[in-house]
């Protein structure tokens, strides 16, 4: 082997150890740059991180990562520098051309059609600029690096991205899908909670329901065994004898009314309708009739104020707002002091009947408001003198529900609470 | 990406287009990519521009003049130093572009005219190109490749060959579709879809024997350490151009085979030289070179061999091969650029040096042409430079582009 032989086996000696030495350093710059990426705490932040490495192992001035934000325009969503958030690029052949996965590199941007319209600062900070294919969590974007060097990037830039990027992006995929996991468990936990909750108020629900159902059930067996016996017959006058076939009867209704809401709210869980027999129905008599009913039931003092301009036949199921209403005057009374008014006032509104009860009770909890619509919820389960299975205002919503109208409640503690129900006049 | 290469030695320019038009376009013309054309000074320019033009070529042509013939995987190929070789590239998926600019006084200027259009007609205004093709007219390559570089950077490769006559005579032209030169630079631009793969190569070798230039002018050194240049060049090569030293004359048969070298990088010790040619001594001792020099080089005097000329455009090749990464398989073609000089030193081994080629490429289609200066980037270190005595190969793959990384 003569010296020029020699030397030229050297060259080729060398051209290995450059290549490895490269691939060396680009490994190297790869490495760092995704074990940045995988330690960060979110996608935006890995994001971050991702540019921040790319400037460093490149050795640019800037990066940031571009996406078709509307049709036919490319927005900045990731950037190392503020100069660039608000930065768009029309769709063209050159955007065009990277998305269909080929890296382009300008050595002076200036020159180019796409990057024209660019702001003198922009087009200076960016002379020379290499637009590469990222595919990223959710769509497919472009990376553009920058350098204010003409000519700076070349074809080892290109090379190196093409390796860096498809490993960036998947560990960048990773980290989104390791985020949506930890949501996804997180949104578990809150369910089964929920479900523990739900437990517990339906274990609630039936001990309630069989204490609810055990007291008229004792009542009118108390009652009926009075009356049957021949014995104590001859000890109560005829007027005992009727007030307790009365009391026998008015347990028994609060019995039906325990079963029908039982039975609404299996219907609900089941995901059918409430049955409505809809008609026009004068929503004054409607009113006046169920406070009647409770004024002599209760003695409080319940004020009806009707506006003049409202319509007096509405479009409803009678029977179910009438239920509705019941419901809402009955917690009132339940909850707030035996000499206080309860105003009921009723205007028209938008195509609709609003009808608003308002007591001067106790009022209730952010929380509790948060829960009031929620199935086998009572805002004070420890008051054993308030009666009830919690139902109430759950089916009640689900009948307003199912007329097109509304339900609220309004309350703050310790000055009273007020429920407004909206109906629409007239049928859809 | 598909390469056809196709010759002649006809001697009429209709019946040699003809002959090469009929290899080189089975498919229909404009399917073309880019085309390029080299031929020896018999030929009229003009005339080979019209026959392209009335063939319905619209592909960019890039064209030029080689020395005494061209080589092919069919060998070394001439009539009587009269031939000329194409080569098509159909690409259809990449962008091709050729721009073309008289040289004048402007070199730097001119290559940059010639690069824009280029880039323009490629359709890739302002992008950086994979590589640069260039062939110009002898004489200013250096301020030409420093023209490409001040535009596109310093590391895309730039690669090609000076025109070239017979004689050293200024029959040298350029060409491209429409436009004919003697003092022009043409450039092409190359977006690929497929890999390509360069290198650049002289594979002489340092004797020892340097010095520092201490007055020099463009391609004429006048001093080295104080003393004429030829004076010193003579001593260091034991009397090789005794007989020329008192008058002065040319002298570029004689110094083929030791030429003087400027080292340009030493990389993992291993030192690289770019080579110039010594053309001529001047009466008052100086020496006229095909490349440039300044004062304050370090000159050192080469030594190379008619045996390892024979192999060693093989072996550039293979080096081109092994830094794509490429197989057999993966070659779809070849552009070599062989020193005129070194030719006209093996002229009768000629046939030889392209069954090497040949055979590194595995029997895949090339075109070789015969230059006076040559340009490539030294790989490792990503050098452009214009040397002499050199050779640079560009090969093609049918890869797509990214496939090998680094």
């Amino acid at each position: 082997m003569n010296n020029e032989e020699l030397r030229e086996l050297l060259i080729d000696l060398n051209r290995v150890r450059d290549r490895e030495r490269r691939q060396r350093i680009v490994s190297d710059g790869i490495l760092e740059g995704l074990q940045i990426i995988t330690q960060s705490a979110d996608t935006q932040s890995a994001f971050n991180h991702f540019l921040q490495s790319l400037r460093d192992i490149l050795g640019i001035d800037h990066a940031f990562v571009v996406r078709l934000s509307s049709p036919g325009i490319f927005s900045v969503t990731a950037t190392t520098s503020q100069r660039f958030e608000h930065t768009r690029w029309p769709a063209g052949d050159l955007f065009t051309r990277v998305l269909g996965g080929e890296t382009v590199i300008l050595f002076d941007s200036s020159r180019h059609p796409e990057w024209s319209s660019q702001t003198e600062e922009v087009r200076r900070l960016a002379v020379s600029a290499l637009h590469t294919p990222l595919i990223t969590p959710n769509q497919q974007a472009i990376l553009v690096c920058l350098s204010s060097q003409k000519g700076y990037f070349h074809s080892e830039h290109q090379a190196l991205l093409k390796r860096f990027t498809p490993l960036a992006s998947q560990a960048l995929n990773n980290l989104e899908s390791s985020q949506r996991l930890r949501e996804e468990a997180m949104k578990l936990k809150e369910a089964q909670q929920r479900l523990k909750q739900l437990d517990n108020l339906k274990s609630e629900f039936i001990s309630t329901a069989a204490h609810e159902l055990r007291t008229p059930i004792a009542s009118i067996m108390g009652y009926t065994e009075l009356l049957s016996d021949r014995q104590s017959q001859t000890c109560f006058s005829e007027t005992q004898k009727e007030d307790f076939l009365l009391e026998i009867l008015s347990n028994a209704d609060r019995l039906a009314k325990i079963i029908d809401d039982i039975l609404d709210v299996s219907r609900i869980e089941a995901g059918q309708p409430i049955p409505l027999h809809k008609q026009r129905v004068s929503i004054g008599n409607l009113l006046a009739k169920t406070i009647e009913r409770f004024q002599i039931k209760s003695g409080r003092t319940i004020v009806l104020d009707i506006s003049q301009d409202t319509p007096d036949l509405v479009y409803l199921d009678g029977h179910r707002i009438a239920q509705v209403i019941d419901n809402i005057i009955s917690n009132a009374i339940k909850y707030s002091p035996g000499g206080t008014t309860i105003a009921v006032n009723v205007t028209s509104d938008a195509g609709s009947v609003r009808i608003a009860v308002a007591d001067r009770g106790r009022g209730m909890s952010r929380d509790q408001l948060e829960r009031i619509f929620d199935k086998f919820y009572r805002a004070d389960a420890a008051d054993s003198a308030v009666r009830g299975l919690g139902l109430g205002m759950s089916i009640a919503r689900q009948i307003v529900d199912d007329h097109g109208g509304t339900i609220s409640v309004d309350s703050m503690p310790g000055e009273g609470t007020t429920v407004v129900v909206t109906i629409p006049h007239s049928p859809p | 990406m598909k390469t056809l290469v196709a010759s002649s030695t006809k001697a009429s320019e209709a019946e040699a287009l003809s002959e090469i038009c009929s290899e080189l376009f089975h498919d229909n013309p404009e399917k073309i990519s880019w085309l390029l054309i080299f031929h020896t000074e018999h030929y009229d320019t003009r005339r080979i521009v019209e026959e392209i033009d009335s063939r319905g070529i619209t592909a960019p042509v890039h064209g030029g003049s080689t020395c005494y013939g061209i080589m092919s995987n069919t060998g070394f190929i001439h009539k009587e130093g009269r031939a000329i070789g194409a080569m098509a590239l159909y690409d259809p998926a990449g962008s091709y572009g050729v721009g073309i600019t008289e040289i004048g006084n402007d070199p730097e200027g001119a290559a940059g005219t010639a690069l824009h259009q280029a880039l323009e007609r490629a359709g890739r205004p302002g992008e950086v190109p994979s590589t640069v093709w260039i062939s110009a007219a002898p004489g200013r390559e250096e301020s030409l490749i420093a023209g490409i570089a001040g535009i596109l950077g310093p590391n895309v490769p730039i690669v090609g060959g000076s025109t070239a006559d017979n004689s050293i005579s200024g029959k040298w032209s350029q060409f491209t579709n429409h436009a004919t030169a003697v003092d022009a630079v043409v450039i092409s631009v190359f977006f690929p879809s497929v890999d390509i793969s360069q290198t650049f190569h002289s594979g002489y070798d340092p004797t020892g024997k340097t010095g520092i230039v201490t007055a020099a002018e463009g391609r004429v050194i006048h001093q080295i350490d104080y003393r004429p240049a030829a004076e010193v060049y003579n001593a260091w090569t034991g009397g090789l151009i005794s007989p020329v030293l008192p008058t002065g004359g040319d002298i570029v048969p004689l110094t083929t085979l030791a030429p003087i070298g400027k080292k340009v990088a030493l990389m993992h010790d291993v030192e690289y030289y770019r080579l110039a040619h010594p053309q001529m001594v001047t009466p008052d001792g100086s020496l006229l070179l095909f490349a440039s020099f300044e004062t304050g080089d370090r000159v050192t005097l080469m030594s190379g061999s008619r045996e390892s000329l024979i192999p060693r455009a093989g072996r550039v090749v293979k080096a081109a091969m092994d830094a794509g990464n490429f197989d057999f398989q993966s070659v779809s073609g070849a552009l070599i650029i062989y020193c005129a000089g070194c030719m006209l030193t093996i002229r009768e081994d000629m046939e030889l040096v392209a069954q090497e080629i040949s055979r590194n490429l595995g029997n895949r289609p090339f075109l070789g042409i015969f230059t006076f200066g040559e340009q490539g980037q030294f790989e490792v270190c990503r050098i452009n430079t214009h040397g002499n005595l050199m050779i640079s190969s560009l090969i093609f793959s049918n890869r797509p582009k990214g496939s090998h990384s680094l």
